[in-house]
């Protein structure tokens, strides 16, 4: 395919696309390519007349370069062609590492050995299944990218974006889940006005049983709060780190085909 | 599902179009091949630069009309293989019905010439 690097050279510069939508597109092109090459030497034609050829019949106009621009650019494959295209240096890579690392040890000190889950919201649980879903669906692909260097993007890019899915599901899940909270909380101890009392130092009867439905609110919502977004930053940090991997593993294969 | 303007202007986009979509009826088929069944069923008379079928090709793929899969053909060589979908079919029976029209009116008016 090496004798096609000058036009897929000019296609690939002329091709205002991110990645790896670019080089999705390079790579069929270089394929077909190869094969019109194929067919006019079977035609008894020069090599060098093959190219040539070959090379005519799948130069991009101007207007086609534009078309293909216009199919591609929707809004949400931009943004995530650009997060995913963004930490490539080095110094990038480690703060995102410290962070997450940070937040790994902070977390699992604190779920570990406090009483976490005894004191949270109901809704914690099924926000620990999501987090649990997220290991079981990136597990095989760690084990593709890393242990069996496998990288059949086919395979890879399978249930990907679910990995993103389920953590904007487990913010949802938080979300309501506070509100639920704040709103039993509210229905069972005339929360507002023992809320205010406890503001004022004002006594209003039965407002003892209101501070205990206050503490447990606070203690039940900003539990499951706290694991929500800890559990969608994990998401976020391993799809993120997955679709970092397979588009750089995309894009050598093109450039493959470019050098 | 909207179907295209028949207008003069996008006369060679819906040919296009519907000719991929007649072609991906029978088989799933990859860019060049389809490029070339075209050329060769219609004896050259649809010789279209191949660099325009890309366009075409993701434009149906977004619009769900066909689908892209990607297949290993040995150890570092990967093809796209269009098929197309059940929304692509009913889509294409749609246009051909446009086109007979189309031509209907076409015929209605240079057959005159005959007479």
């Amino acid at each position: 395919m090496k004798q096609f690097t000058p036009i897929l050279k000019r296609i690939n510069k002329r091709l205002n696309l991110p990645q790896p939508t670019k080089s999705r597109i390079i790579l069929e092109i270089a394929c077909d390519l190869e094969d019109a090459y194929n067919f006019y030497l079977e035609k008894g034609m020069s090599e060098e007349d093959a190219i040539k050829k070959s090379g005519e019949k799948f130069d991009l106009t101007g207007e086609a370069l534009d078309e293909l621009v216009i199919v591609h650019q929707t809004l949400f494959r931009k943004f995530l062609d650009k997060i995913a295209g963004q930490t490539q240096s080095l110094w990038e890579r480690i703060i995102l590492c410290f962070v997450f690392l940070i937040i790994v040890v902070l977390s699992a000190q604190t779920f570990i050995f406090t009483p976490f889950f005894l004191h949270a919201s109901k809704f914690v649980w099924p926000s620990l299944g999501i987090f649990f879903s997220v290991i079981i669906l990136s597990l095989p692909k760690f084990f593709y990218l890393y242990i069996k260097k496998d990288h059949q993007l086919a395979k890879l890019y399978k249930g990907l974006h679910s990995i993103l899915f389920l953590g904007v599901i487990n913010l949802s899940i938080g979300v309501f889940g506070y509100l639920k909270e704040l709103y039993s909380a509210g229905v069972s101890g005339l929360f507002f006005i023992s809320y205010l009392g406890f503001l004022v130092n004002w006594h209003v009867p039965g407002s003892d049983n209101n501070l205990v439905n206050i503490t447990q609110w606070m203690i039940k919502s900003s539990s499951l709060v706290m694991f929500c977004i800890l559990v969608t930053i994990f998401t976020s940090a391993i799809w993120f780190f997955l679709l970092n991997k397979i588009t750089k593993i995309e894009q050598a294969e093109s450039m493959y085909l470019l050098q | 599902m909207n179907l295209p303007d028949f207008g003069i202007p996008n006369l060679t986009k819906n040919c296009n179009e519907i000719l991929i979509l007649t072609i991906l009826f029978k088989e799933k088929k990859h860019g060049y091949q389809l490029a070339l069944e075209i050329e060769e069923r219609s004896n050259g008379s649809f010789k279209f630069n191949h660099g325009t079928l890309y366009p075409i090709l993701h434009k149906l793929e977004k619009e769900g009309l066909i689908k892209g899969t990607w297949k290993q053909e040995g150890p570092k060589r990967k093809r796209k293989y269009y098929s197309i979908t059940a929304k692509g079919k009913k889509y294409a029976k749609k246009q051909l019905e446009e086109w007979q029209k189309f031509f209907k009116n076409f015929f209605n008016i240079t057959g005159e010439i005959e007479k």
